[in-house]
């Protein structure tokens, strides 16, 4: 079961007959809800990493992009850089009987509430539902 | 002050010390109501995606042995 705060990693799944890669998403409210008439139990940010330093800056140049770094750097297969930032203008919404998912872990609270604070000043956002 | 008073007083500042650390791990979740009147538009998952560099996590990590905690970054 997960919580706010968690970080999950949802499995690999096909959307409109196109597998999609396994990301790693921020819980940001897990009460039940409704959008566009459907049904979910889950809102959440996703997670990148960087491809690179020049990808680096141009992300950080976006206040929504929130930077962030592991605490312990040993926790990938390949040596790849472990810095990355939280799509923080980009919502999911999913339904958790309807999505495979791990919870590997969290992120700390001071940096989720400042998310959330960032969050609820946005002007403008973009909705992900094809998963419900 | 008395001596009663004294301790009183001392444990009134600790309750609120307490108080402090509780705040300080608390997480605020997303205001649902707040986020639903902002100007929105939907897109695909696919789309939303492009951009995005999945981590590859170690297997200790995704079988739950090791626990992740992200941080702040600069």
């Amino acid at each position: 079961m997960c919580k706010v705060g968690d970080i999950i990693v949802v499995e690999k799944y096909i959307d409109e007959g196109k597998t999609l890669s396994r990301h790693s998403f921020v819980i940001l409210n897990d009460e039940t809800g409704e959008i566009k008439g459907l049904d979910y139990d889950i809102v959440y940010n996703v997670i990148s990493t960087f491809k690179g330093e020049e990808h680096k800056a141009k992300k950080l140049k976006y206040p929504g992009n929130f930077p962030i770094e592991p605490e312990d750097k040993n926790i990938a297969n390949s040596k790849m850089n472990l810095e990355g930032y939280i799509k923080a203008n980009q919502f999911y919404y999913f339904n958790k009987q309807k999505t495979k998912y791990v919870v590997i872990g969290n992120l700390r609270s001071d940096v989720f509430n400042a998310l959330i604070e960032y969050i609820h000043n946005l002007e403008k956002i973009r909705d992900v539902t094809c998963n419900l | 002050m008395n001596k009663r008073m004294k301790k009183k007083k001392l444990k009134s500042k600790g309750e609120n010390n307490m108080d402090a650390v509780v705040m300080n791990n608390k997480y605020n979740p997303l205001n649902m109501k707040i986020l639903r009147s902002k100007e929105s538009t939907t897109i695909s998952y696919e789309e939303s995606l492009e951009d995005i560099e999945p981590i590859d996590w170690s297997d200790e990590v995704l079988s739950g042995k090791q626990k992740v905690t992200f941080k702040g970054s600069k």
